[in-house]
């Protein structure tokens, strides 16, 4: 036998089973069921099952309240237990004494996270030496044009001083040491005149 | 086949309030309201000799975390939640199979027919056997479509799916039901 192809009126089988249908509704099912046999074969499996599935199994209920009453009372303990060590470890720092010292920790905290920030913000490698300038004679070239034709005679410029980090100056030949003092020189003067122009040289060395 | 409140007795809602304001007796109502419902669907369910247990750990859970609960459903779909999920772990934990739910003898569907009595029990013994080889979430959606009358929106709830999904499983366990039953 095929199963019945309207659903509603399957659906509805259960709440005939238990009783709950009533009014149209009940009178609809009915007058389906007078015409389907498959739902007449259904409605019988699910009467046998409600009666089967329907019988109260026996519990306790004094000791099931009283499981809840226990776990209520554990749980209350337990947070007040804790709501109390919340407020011993607030009240540590509740003097102004303590309070001054948490206040002088954060600033060291803070401070050294700063500085640990900025050193580590540096070029890997850089060792936090001081820069040096040095003196190549390599010309300065803008980076090619994909679209022109590349140029296959370098053009010629005058040789150009960068800064650069790390080593000393120490290592410095004579003539580096020169250029850098002639560079250092050149610093102070544009400082007083411009400081404006010489912002962006120095963020893109350093 | 639920356990309705009579007339004039609070609704899980207020008992709810009355038990978070300290009062015991409010508990006392509801798990008397909602532990027949409970039990049965722990039974179908597969669980026996724990039975007990499970329904006290839903109803301790259920209080427990009760500020949880938000009344978006009713406290019975959500009861029926924690216990379906606490069964779960238990099958679980012990890798067992399902066991039928026990035949009460003492319940027979006729009692007055000896006869009738071997075929109703007869017919209830295969009947729980076929329930037995549904998988879990069909023989929740079953028991709770066929036992407790929930509507496919509240099953979906307790089953964690859609309304539509709850009664394709519906249909579903019908169909294997009536499959064990031509054999």
């Amino acid at each position: 036998m095929s199963d019945c192809t309207n659903l509603e009126m399957r659906d509805a089988l259960p709440d005939v089973a238990r009783g709950a249908l009533g009014g149209a509704s009940l009178v609809a099912v009915e007058s389906h069921l007078a015409t389907c046999a498959s739902c007449r074969a259904e409605l019988a499996i699910v009467r046998t099952a409600h009666a089967a599935l329907s019988r109260t199994p026996s519990v306790d209920t004094a000791r099931i309240v009283a499981a809840v009453a226990r776990s209520s009372a554990v749980r209350r303990d337990a947070t007040a237990a804790v709501a109390q060590a919340r407020r011993r470890r607030a009240s540590r720092f509740a003097t102004p004494t303590r309070r001054a010292w948490l206040a002088a920790a954060s600033v060291v905290a803070i401070v050294g996270a700063a500085i640990l920030g900025s050193t580590m913000d540096r070029e890997p490698g850089s060792g936090g030496l001081p820069p040096v300038v040095v003196q190549t004679d390599e010309p300065v070239r803008a980076a090619p044009d994909p679209l022109e034709p590349t140029d296959p005679t370098p053009p010629r410029s005058a040789p150009r001083v960068e800064l650069v980090m790390g080593g000393g100056v120490s290592d410095l030949a004579d003539a580096d040491l020169e250029s850098l003092l002639d560079v250092l020189d050149d610093v102070d003067a544009e400082l007083d005149v411009e400081p404006a122009v010489l912002l962006p040289v120095l963020e893109g060395d350093v | 086949m639920s356990e309705p409140r009579r007339d004039g007795e609070p609704s899980d809602a207020a008992l709810i309030a009355r038990w978070r304001g300290g009062d015991e007796r409010a508990a006392t109502i509801l798990v008397e309201r909602h532990a027949p419902a409970v039990s049965r669907f722990v039974a179908s369910m597969g669980e026996r000799g724990e039975l007990e247990e499970v329904v006290q750990d839903t109803f301790v859970r259920a209080f427990g975390s009760i500020d949880r609960f938000r009344e978006a459903s009713s406290l019975r779909t959500w009861l029926f939640s924690i216990a379906r999920n606490l069964c779960r772990d238990r099958a679980r934990a012990d890798r067992r199979a399902p066991p039928v739910v026990p035949i009460d003898e003492s319940h027979a569907l006729t009692g007055e027919d000896p006869l009738s009595t071997a075929v109703a029990t007869e017919t209830e013994a295969r009947l729980r056997a076929a329930i037995e080889g549904l998988t879990e979430t069909q023989r929740a959606v079953f028991t709770l479509r066929v036992t407790e009358g929930l509507s496919y929106r509240e099953i979906a709830d307790v089953v964690e799916t859609t309304e539509g999904a709850a009664r394709v499983h519906y249909h579903n366990a019908v169909r294997m039901v009536k499959e064990y039953l031509d054999e």
